[in-house]
């Protein structure tokens, strides 16, 4: 809660600011985007953290009904997916795999009402919005059971809270003002992260925005991590030093 | 309490970590292995990427084995010139093991090879420690004997044929160099390809292949393990920078402790219990390998997060 309660008071800063900022762009629904922690630190006790996105943009028609979707995505990397069964002596083996390329480490959908309730399919999988979409995209190979593959890589990433959907996790703070808030895994990788928020009014798209913010690893797992990759030499130097030194400090210190 | 591990790139709980450090720790000083045999599979469990489990299993297996060896060095029990030999056979064996590895890997199936390596070892070694172990007890209790058996010391035939005879005089064996490092050169690959020292190999390869007193046993495949752990280590850093320092080092406090309660728990046990003992612990590793193996999973897709050259 006191995580929460620090993010709330920079959402109440970013608003005031956001308020008090003119729009850059031309059309009145024109979203502007703030983010509580431009930086997530990965500080050796990181344990997940709370995130918040707050947007703005004028409404043109107060009969309309607005709504938005926000879809965090982190850095892409490479994975597979291995089909296991029985070969012909009865042993468990994998049987077929399919590859997916730069699929992101992250992805949440964020949305003030479930999505399917303002967005048709074809406008969700066009704009690329819900994980299962960001999952076919990065699909390789033409395997024909594709979607079979896609959707148990789904429910093992759900299961690892590293994709997810929460369709009450924005909300309308006023006419105009709405904040999404995710709770990043305590798994993530270090790089750049990605909100792109998407504002519909009665079921259209109106306008769509982009909010980076940067994962990185702090202090000594920082300087280990550089080290590791920088200069390998010194650190395969240090780690059997730091193992040597480990075990002989125990002999001493445990001798009678 | 949490901790993040910048290589593995996860948080797990530092508690988890000392306590499976401490119990692979007791194991390690009990039996005079390294423990890798346990500790990569629980890490891979556990959710560690199997290339740092892999990698940094090997640092928390020399932190584990310093202490003992050193212990054995104040002691006089490590045979340091067979030890040499062992030394040099296993970090060449290292070296060409961290190849088959890749190799083994742009294959595909590595898992299933894997599975069936650890199970095919632990098996085969933990059944013939098993009947090694029980077949003796159950002759000592017939003849009413409470004596140790007498070691077998003569060679088979196709081993004293073998050149390169050395004088290992602390351990009182005339043998070729040839099976020794041998030895060394197999378990250094075997430990680098399924991330483990080999030190449950190497026992029972020193007692029952080159015939080296008990005595020296325990010492001498400590001193192996520590070396060859040590260039495997380094290795895996300097080709893939996979090991977690922080998670090795939690290993690493867990195991130290772990070691000296393991050493102490030894001192009142026989060899014999000692084999009957770890042939159980090698054979439930191995039972867990063949039920991966033979029994289908709750969810027949497994993901894995890979890099992007593995990609065909």
């Amino acid at each position: 809660m006191t995580r929460w309660a620090a993010v709330l008071a920079k959402a109440l800063l970013l608003v005031a600011a956001m308020t008090a900022a003119p729009h850059s762009r031309g059309h009145a629904e024109t979203l502007s985007l703030a983010i509580s922690d431009p930086v997530i630190r990965l500080n050796p006790n990181y344990a997940g953290a709370p995130i918040a996105l707050f947007g703005r943009f004028d409404e043109t028609s107060p009969d309309a009904t607005y709504d938005v979707s926000v879809t965090v995505v982190g850095p892409a990397r490479a994975r597979v997916v291995n089909q296991v069964g029985r070969n012909a002596v009865g042993m468990v083996v994998t049987t077929r795999r399919v590859y997916y390329d730069r699929l992101p480490t992250l992805a949440h959908l964020i949305t003030n009402r479930p999505l399917d309730r303002f967005a048709d399919d074809q406008t969700a999988r066009r704009l690329s919005l819900r994980p299962v979409d960001l999952i076919e995209d990065a699909r390789l190979g033409t395997d024909p059971d594709g979607e079979a593959f896609d959707r148990a890589l789904l429910r093992d990433l759900v299961q690892r809270n590293e994709y997810g959907v929460d369709g009450h996790g924005a909300t309308f703070i006023s006419p105009g003002f709405f904040s999404a808030r995710l709770q990043l895994p305590s798994s993530i990788l270090s790089g750049p992260y990605l909100a792109r928020v998407v504002l519909f009014r009665d079921g259209e798209v109106v306008d769509t925005a982009e909010q980076a913010f940067v994962v990185q690893v702090a202090g000594l797992g920082s300087r280990l991590t550089q080290m590791a990759r920088r200069a390998p030499q010194h650190y395969a130097a240090l780690v059997v030093f730091v193992a040597l030194a480990t075990g002989w400090l125990g002999g001493v210190i445990f001798r009678r | 309490m949490p901790i993040y591990l910048p290589i593995a790139e996860l948080t797990v709980n530092l508690f988890h970590l000392l306590g499976l450090g401490v119990v692979v720790g007791t194991i390690s000083g009990l039996f005079g292995v390294g423990g890798g045999f346990l500790l990569t599979p629980f890490l891979m469990i556990y959710g560690v990427p199997s290339p740092v489990a892999v990698a940094s299993v090997t640092a928390q297996v020399v932190a584990s084995s310093t202490s003992g060896t050193l212990a054995h060095l104040a002691r006089n029990t490590i045979d340091l010139k067979l030890g040499a030999l062992l030394v040099a056979g296993g970090s060449l064996g290292a070296v060409l093991g961290v190849i088959i590895f890749d190799v083994l890997k742009s294959l595909g199936q590595l898992d299933v090879l894997l599975a069936i390596g650890y199970l095919t070892l632990l098996g085969s070694i933990g059944t013939l420690m098993l009947v090694e172990s029980t077949g003796l007890s159950f002759r000592r209790k017939q003849a009413g004997q409470t004596a140790q058996p007498r070691p077998r010391r003569r060679f088979p035939p196709w081993i004293r044929a073998l050149p390169f005879p050395v004088t290992f005089r602390r351990s009182g064996l005339v043998v070729s160099a040839i099976p020794v490092v041998a030895v060394g050169l197999i378990i250094g690959v075997i430990g680098a390809i399924l991330g483990i020292g080999g030190g449950f190999i190497l026992v029972p390869a020193l007692v029952y292949l080159l015939r080296v007193p008990g005595k020296f046993v325990v010492g001498t495949s400590l001193l192996h393990l520590t070396a060859v752990m040590a260039v495997t280590c380094t290795l895996h850093a300097l080709r893939n920078q996979s090991v977690d320092l922080i998670l090795a080092f939690c290993l690493m406090i867990g195991g130290v402790f772990g070691a000296q309660v393991g050493a102490a728990m030894g001192r009142n046990l026989d060899a014999r219990q000692l084999r009957l003992l770890l042939a159980v612990i090698v054979l439930v590793v191995a039972a867990r390998f063949a039920y991966g193996l033979i029994v289908l999973p709750d969810t027949l897709f497994q993901s894995n997060r890979i890099d992007a050259g593995m990609i065909p």
